[in-house]
């Protein structure tokens, strides 16, 4: 009976046992639904949030002070969820993310790889502040600067397309060259966005870029850079390694590459081309001066850019003159600049200069042209004019070494 | 017409070339720098309409026209290529900035040379005449009332003959 009892009392506590486990389970159950539930509706918030921030420091963002980001760091770092999820999702919110990243989205580039902070103002709009100029950003206004941003880059392609349908129709240059050379250049091709700010911090010693690091302060305030400019400087980055390996075998030539007037006896040692002014022009920051000097390589989308565009002249084999003018410039002043047969590359350029330079007989010394053979011999600027033999001529100043080159139009 | 200046110019293979390499030569040296990379450009358009749409001036790689259509002077200076390195105020990058030639000569920034309109018309016809005739030789003057011209000639013995005839004894 005491057994029947005891059996019966342990049944019943067994009973009561599962009960309270199958309720505290039912419970937990609830409980962990619920939890997942939160947990994923702020883990989207804090995925948001990751991804801002992820994109953030990619873009060399070391500093971001704003409380959002801060959180969110925590949270990552930590991995400490529920109570900090949902203080994130108390203060901030998946509406403030969003905001903020609908800010990043579409902020300039320039801004973005500048140093960055979030905040909330008085109203509740998130706004971004640049560290450096303290110009600030709402979602209003980024969606108004990459409408901006999207305006320019549909101007500068309506602009490079008329180019290209003007040229294809008067010049008909060979459709292989053109998309090998447009195929090397694609990847550069942008007037948004810095393609590698790192790898152009590390290009030194380019007269062309250094004046735009000393502009940015070591490409650090990137939102001063107009669509045009940061184009350039993508191409300068594309220009760059090939013109240092161009170079460097110049270098290796016993007793340099030597240009020779052989009437006169004037000569010259090139140390190294000038590519970035020869191919890609000239550009300063900020200034409209000096923007259709140089630049003989025909990159549709530059000329776009920052020229207009007049009469086309082809002459000898492929080669051609454009009259141009800076875009921004109230003149009509045009001056007609010769290029390389369209589709040319950096390397065949360079090939077809030291082939003319090679042409001995046919290399005229030409500047300066007012002072004795004597002075001229010890002048460190010398122009001379070489002949391809495939007769088509190009003039090519040296300054200490320093040499830039041009097709010359036909006399 | 007394000849205050000259220069004789030889043909050779694809041009005229002067062998005089003085300073006070700088003039001529604008005249043939035009001649010699610009003319090709002014031939294209003919001399008339060539001055009629380029009411301005034009830049060249190698040289600058600039002409004041209101004083009819015309301005030949010096291209980027020459002055590029030189040091500049904040006044003169104002200047480039504005691509304003004819104040960067007048204010001694550029090297250049002045002329009338009138005699730069004139001396592009002469020049034009001379690279459709090809003659062996070819006198560039400057007389006494400083009017530029370029006068063809088939032996140096005549080039140097007028010369002598037109030089104040």
């Amino acid at each position: 009976m005491m057994l029947d009892m005891q059996d019966r009392l342990d049944h019943i506590h067994q009973q009561q046992d599962d009960q309270y486990q199958a309720g505290k389970s039912r419970m937990l159950q609830r409980s962990e639904r619920n939890l997942e539930s939160v947990k994923h509706g702020l883990y989207s918030t804090l995925d948001t949030g990751e991804a801002l921030l992820t994109q953030m420091m990619d873009k060399s963002v070391r500093e971001n002070v704003c409380d959002i980001s801060e959180m969110v760091v925590d949270i990552t770092i930590t991995d400490k969820a529920f109570d900090s999820l949902l203080h994130l999702s108390q203060i901030v919110g998946n509406q403030a993310l969003q905001a903020a990243e609908s800010i990043n989205q579409n902020i300039p580039p320039s801004l973005l790889d500048s140093s960055m902070s979030f905040a909330e103002t008085s109203t509740g709009e998130i706004i971004a502040i640049a560290d450096t100029t303290g110009e600030s950003i709402s979602v209003a206004m980024a969606s108004q600067i990459a409408a901006n941003r999207a305006e320019q880059s549909i101007r500068f392609a309506a602009k490079t397309k008329e180019l290209n349908e003007k040229i294809n129709e008067k010049l008909k240059p060979n459709k292989k060259d053109v998309e090998a050379l447009h195929k090397e250049i694609e990847p550069f091709l942008s007037s948004e966005k810095i393609i590698d700010v790192e790898r152009l911090k590390a290009t030194e010693n380019i007269k062309q870029i250094e004046d735009f690091r000393t502009y940015t302060d070591n490409f650090k305030n990137l939102d001063k850079l107009k669509p045009e400019e940061i184009l350039y400087l993508n191409l300068c980055d594309w220009l760059a390694p090939k013109a240092l390996e161009i170079n460097d075998r110049l270098k290796k030539i016993p007793g340099g590459l030597k240009i020779i007037d052989q009437k006169t006896g004037i000569e010259a040692v090139i140390k190294e081309f000038d590519l970035f002014h020869s191919l890609l022009g000239e550009m300063k920051p900020q200034a409209l001066a000096n923007r259709v000097s140089g630049g003989h390589l025909f990159i549709p989308e530059l000329k776009g850019a920052i020229l207009d565009i007049n009469e086309i002249k082809q002459f000898g084999k492929g080669y051609f003159d454009m009259g141009i003018k800076y875009a921004g410039k109230q003149s009509t002043k045009y001056k007609p600049n010769s290029y390389f047969p369209i589709g040319t590359s950096i390397e065949q350029a360079v090939e077809i200069i030291e082939d003319a330079i090679s042409n001995k007989g046919f290399i005229e010394f030409i500047k300066p042209e007012n002072i004795s053979i004597e002075s001229a011999l010890a002048s460190t600027k010398k122009t001379f004019e070489a002949t391809h033999r495939q007769n088509q001529k190009f003039t090519l100043h040296t300054d200490n070494g320093i040499t830039n080159f041009y097709p010359n139009a036909p006399k | 017409m007394l000849i205050k200046k000259y220069d004789m110019y030889k043909k050779e293979e694809h041009s005229y070339y002067s062998h005089k390499r003085f300073p006070e030569y700088n003039s001529f040296f604008y005249i043939t720098t035009f001649f010699r990379t610009a003319f090709i450009y002014v031939k294209r358009d003919g001399i008339l309409n060539f001055i009629k749409k380029n009411k301005e001036g034009m830049e060249f790689e190698e040289i600058n026209l600039d002409i004041n259509d209101t004083s009819n002077i015309i301005f030949l200076s010096e291209s980027w290529h020459d002055y590029k390195d030189k040091t500049t105020t904040p006044e003169i990058e104002e200047l480039l900035e504005e691509g304003n030639f004819i104040k960067l000569c007048e204010i001694g920034f550029l090297d250049h040379i002045t002329m009338t309109k009138d005699n730069f018309i004139n001396i592009l016809f002469s020049w034009d005449k001379i690279i459709d005739q090809q003659p062996p030789f070819a006198l560039l003057c400057q007389d006494d009332k400083d009017w530029f011209d370029v006068k063809p000639f088939d032996t140096q013995e005549a080039m140097e003959q007028f010369v002598a005839d037109h030089t104040q004894k």
